[in-house]
């Protein structure tokens, strides 16, 4: 992959992680992952369930060995490290957790929970570690009188905010974020969403958000990658991905989540994909996505060659044999209540290979 | 991206901190609640202060003969009558209760110190570690109990007290590995360690600092659950006379002493296995108590 | 207009904890019609599950309906005795829940579940009763419904269970079926699947729904009405037209606001609610909602605001309103949200106990 710029913070080459599941079977919870991730930048990484997400974030933190492949971060590969070695580089890399209530020990105070890192790296003695901790509580935007207080004492939402801190703690410079809000309140989401995204800018850090919301991680993330049964499908920038996708799954991705405006909901059709996602012990041949395409052409060139991820257009990639079949988003959803009532487009697509007005042939229909 | 810069330090004034009761305050509450545990746990410590009295005060000598008459019944000056040597049985009785206490608590102590840091290192590792230590869990629980007790306390020369607690441990040690192994196993998953792990933390750490505070809850109910078992078995082999020597008193060679002469002079068997009985049912009662109070499904 | 299917009146709904009495519904009211989707949105412990829970008679320990009426096709079941109650639940009555593996019995086939839900309000036969089975297994869209029906639920898909669910929900054609977040647990397209089977089953048999859940966009699509709850109160009500695009009651208003949305552009700061959810036990006084609230005056720390008209079929609980707080508040540039900023009005914020 030729990019421009400065070398990336992470880089992701060819990584596996396969789990055996019995005699002769494993569970190929994320196959033959490759992608960069820059300084700066936020990264969202969004699939359902089984598309392997989790598990790529938990190979980045390094919290599980990778079975083939390599993870480089900043020029050291980590995954020749051992023991002590990767522990030392631990400090540059840290995770927030999906599940506040099970991320902190309920044993420790919230003062030692966040001193804990501090502590392990021999971060400041006494009185300085004590200031610190309470800096990073203020910082998340808790009451350092709350150093002595114990995780149950909190609303789900204020461990979340723990949990940040100790990620903080060492000024590391990749948050690997997994689903951080999802188990939270839809009001108290916004908070941690905003508090994540201040936190961003004011530190210069990177992350890679994880997410199954298709909306969090667009309105967060620069760019986006998309998995599917443990392969990346699509990457792009958020802006790109959602007025322009190149993957049909994709497309039937954008295309389910749900938009709170009556009117809308009821005019567009929702692209119901067929089925659910198959086992990620034995996938499909070729392309995995195959069985559930409306643009697949199986058997054919999609159920045989397994479609590469290829740069597309700047910045675009995809792994698709038909990326230039995939049907705009933006207003122009052309099969609001079938061709006849389309509304006018608002926004026309820049790209000249899109398609305007009909849906390819085999595109499923609203209704049955 | 980024309009207003709705000050973070806003949220400073986040007032509101639910107070909810913590496992051990929560255990306490419930704990409160269990007369039956409560009125045992009192008997037991008013046990623990006989025995400590014991040490250095009792009516009569524990060991003089003839203090009394020999199989003379319950009197005032003799509560509990004489025995066969014409001891006091009521001295001996607290003398006994020091043993009791002593071989129940130790032996409890070495179950601790070598199942709980076995248990812990094989559940976390599991892999070789795990397998040799439940191969050699099993192993010791194939020999059956007294066989292993008796050959220890024959090859350590049965004079001490610390033998006996030894021997009793040796048989009693894998309850309480296997109960540590498998808190260890359910723990590591949990996301807290890998919090831990992520965030630097060496394995020693985790283990002191989040597995064992973690799993003390069952590992402090399996060893109250414990010392009534050590209790019981040193007064069994007090009985068949492998357990303290002559004349320490304890509860079982008491009652060994006393079943000849069951028909005249009852008391004398009948007193030390009252204690033992009673003193048993207590520990379990609070074993019992505490494992209620500290169960987690009950927690909210 | 025909009588309402269902009519709530001032449901109470009371827990005894430890820690003292939970006021989880206080005086909730509001009305189903015949064959209507109704959509009851709100936060984790706002009293939408309890509510729904109350109508079917499953309040679990220690908690109890202390006041109200709850009125299903004229009779108020509240007064029914239990085996009355139990009689219309499962036939004119059913609910479905939202994790459809803990509600399926892991050792029966799924056919059979189906077919028990039937056999136990009429009369038929074992072999035909599993022949419809399949049929609303066929209903219900699950492909291969033979072969399904005799599958046990661990080895169906997640969408495939909550079908089920649904079929059996469905089994004797009640007149309502209550979902309590049906697809909260299900991956976006999955969800997309039943939300469209559901609206497609709602316009072929005519069952009324009512939609808990807490995704404000799920119920754009499928509801006609929507009730917003909050803190074991009804907020606001109205059509899903009006609700959406012209909410009255602030935390509606907010809330709409602090959602990342795929129809908006990606640079607008989400707006937050500030706080957390008020205890139940210790509620605030006055308006629930007045200490997250911007735009909040003096009357609201002291006056719990009745549901009243906001406009043609819309009702909201609030002193000041939206229309009030955009006229004279400048709501709509506000991107400070804390307590009282628009109207300021900061006052204490009280305290929860335990504080």
């Amino acid at each position: 992959m030729t990019e421009p710029g400065p070398e990336p913070l992470v880089r992701v080459e060819n990584v596996s992680k396969h789990f055996p599941v019995r005699l002769g079977a494993t569970l190929k919870a994320v196959d033959g992952v490759s992608f960069d991730i820059r300084s700066g930048e936020c990264l969202g990484l969004v699939g359902e369930s089984g598309c392997g997400k989790s598990t790529l974030g938990r190979l980045i933190a390094q919290l599980t060995p990778v079975t083939s492949g390599r993870i480089v971060f900043d020029g050291t590969d980590l995954t020749r490290l051992r023991g002590r070695q990767l522990r030392r580089l631990r400090r540059h890399f840290q995770m927030i957790f999906q599940d506040p209530f099970a991320s902190l020990d309920p044993r420790m105070t919230v003062g030692d929970i966040i001193a804990e890192p501090l502590a392990n790296f021999g971060l400041g003695r006494g009185r300085e570690r004590e200031r610190r901790v309470q800096e990073l509580l203020e910082v998340v935007g808790l009451s350092p009188s709350f150093v002595s207080r114990y995780p149950h004492e909190f609303s789900g939402g204020q461990r979340q905010r723990i949990g940040i801190a100790r990620a903080l703690a060492l000024h590391p410079r990749l948050i690997v974020c997994d689903e951080p809000v999802s188990a939270l309140d839809v009001s108290i989401q916004s908070q941690i969403i905003n508090l994540l995204e201040d936190l961003r800018h004011r530190f210069r850090l990177t992350y890679l958000f994880i997410a199954h919301d298709l909306a969090l991680v667009r309105h967060i993330s620069d760019r986006v990658l998309v998995m599917y049964l443990g392969k990346i499908v699509e990457v792009a920038d958020s802006r790109q991905i959602y007025d322009l996708p190149r993957h049909p799954y994709t497309r039937a991705l954008l295309s389910a989540v749900p938009i709170p405006d009556p009117h809308r909901e009821r005019r567009r059709s929702l692209i119901e994909l067929q089925g659910e996602v198959p086992s990620p012990i034995s996938p499909p041949p070729g392309c995995r996505f195959h069985p559930r395409c409306p643009l697949a052409e199986a058997p054919g060139v999609c159920s045989r060659q397994e479609p590469p991820l290829e740069e597309k257009e700047p910045g675009h990639l995809a792994a698709c044999h038909f990326w230039d079949r995939v049907p705009a988003m933006g207003a122009a959803e052309p099969m609001a209540d079938g061709p006849a009532s389309a509304p006018p487009a608002e926004e026309v697509p820049q790209n000249p290979r899109t398609l305007l007005g009909d849906p390819p042939p085999g595109w499923p229909m609203p209704g049955r | 991206m980024g309009t207003q810069p709705v000050a973070v330090t806003s949220l400073l004034a986040e007032p509101m901190v639910r107070r909810r009761a913590g496992l051990w305050t929560d255990a306490w509450r419930r704990l409160r609640r269990n007369r039956l545990a409560l009125a045992a746990a009192a008997y037991l410590l008013a046990l623990v202060g006989v025995a400590v009295l014991a040490a250095f005060w009792t009516p009569y000598s524990t060991t003089h003969q003839g203090v009394v008459l020999p199989y003379q019944g319950p009197t005032a000056a003799h509560p509990l009558g004489g025995d066969a040597l014409g001891r006091d049985v009521l001295s001996r009785l607290m003398g006994g209760a020091q043993i009791s206490l002593l071989v129940g608590v130790g032996t409890q102590v070495v179950v601790l110190v070598l199942g709980v840091p076995l248990g812990l290192l094989a559940g976390y590792f599991r892999g070789w570690l795990d397998a040799a230590l439940s191969l050699v869990i099993n192993i010791f629980y194939g020999v059956p109990d007294l066989l292993v007790a008796l050959i220890l306390i024959v090859l350590l020369g049965h004079s001490g007290l610390g033998q006996i607690i030894f021997a009793i441990a040796v048989t009693r040690w894998m309850d309480m590995a296997r109960l540590v192994r498998g808190q260890a196993m359910s723990l590591r998953e949990r996301e807290f360690v890998e919090a831990a792990r992520c965030c630097g933390s060496g394995t020693f750490k985790i283990l002191s600092r989040h597995l064992l505070p973690n799993a003390l809850g069952p590992i402090i109910v399996q060893a109250t659950l414990g010392i009534p078992q050590a209790i019981l078995f040193e007064a069994f082999l007090s009985f068949l006379g492998l357990g303290v020597q002559p004349p320490t008193p304890s509860w079982g060679s008491m009652a060994a002493d006393g079943v000849q002469a069951i028909r005249i002079s009852p008391h004398i068997v009948l007193a030390p296995t009252i204690a033992l009985s009673v003193t048993l049912m207590a520990f379990n009662f609070v074993g019992d108590g505490l494992r209620d109070a500290l169960d987690p499904r009950q927690r909210r | 207009m025909s009588p309402p299917l269902l009519e709530v009146r001032d449901l109470q709904v009371r827990f005894l904890t430890e820690e003292g009495e939970v006021r989880a519904v206080e005086g909730v009211s509001f009305n189903l019609q015949e064959g209507e989707i109704l959509g009851i949105v709100g936060e984790s412990g706002c009293g939408k599950s309890m509510t729904a829970l109350s109508i079917m008679g499953l309040v679990p320990e220690p908690g109890r309906v202390t006041g109200g009426e709850i009125r299903f096709k004229g009779r108020d079941l509240l007064t029914l005795a239990p085996d009355e109650v139990r009689d219309l639940r499962g036939k004119d009555m059913a609910m479905i829940f939202q994790d459809p593996l803990s509600s399926l019995n892991p050792v029966l086939k799924t056919g059979f579940q189906i077919a028990e839900a039937m056999l136990a309000h009429r009369r038929s036969d074992k072999p035909r009763a599993l022949r419809q089975a399949v049929d609303l297994l066929r209903q219900v869209r699950v492909p291969a419904p033979e072969q399904r029906a005799r599958d046990y639920p661990f080895q169906l898909s997640g969408g495939m269970r909550q079908r089920a669910m649904i079929a059996m929900g469905l089994a004797n054609a009640p007149a309502m079926l209550i979902a309590d977040e049906p697809t909260t647990a299900l991956d976006v397209t999955v969800q997309a699947q039943i939300l469209g089977l559901l609206r497609t089953l709602n316009r072929e048999t005519g069952t009324a729904i009512i939609l808990i859940t807490h995704n404000l966009a799920v119920v754009a699509g499928l509801c006609s009405r929507v009730i917003v709850m909050y803190a074991g109160q009804v907020v606001e009500e109205g059509s899903v037209f009006d609700l959406f695009e012209r909410p009255q009651h602030p935390y509606t208003w907010l809330l709409l606001r602090s959602v990342p949305r795929l129809d908006r552009t990606r640079s607008e700061r989400l707006r937050s609610i500030e706080g957390l959810p008020p205890d139940l036990i210790a509620p605030p006084s006055g308006c629930r909602f007045h200490p997250r609230c911007p735009f909040r005056v003096e009357r609201c720390f002291t006056e719990p605001p009745p549901l009243q008209e906001v406009g043609p079929g819309q009702r909201a609980a609030c002193w000041v309103t939206m229309r009030r707080a955009l006229e004279e508040m400048d709501a709509a540039d506000l991107l400070d949200v804390r307590p009282g900023a628009g109207s300021g009005v900061h006052g204490p914020t009280p305290r929860s106990p335990g504080d």
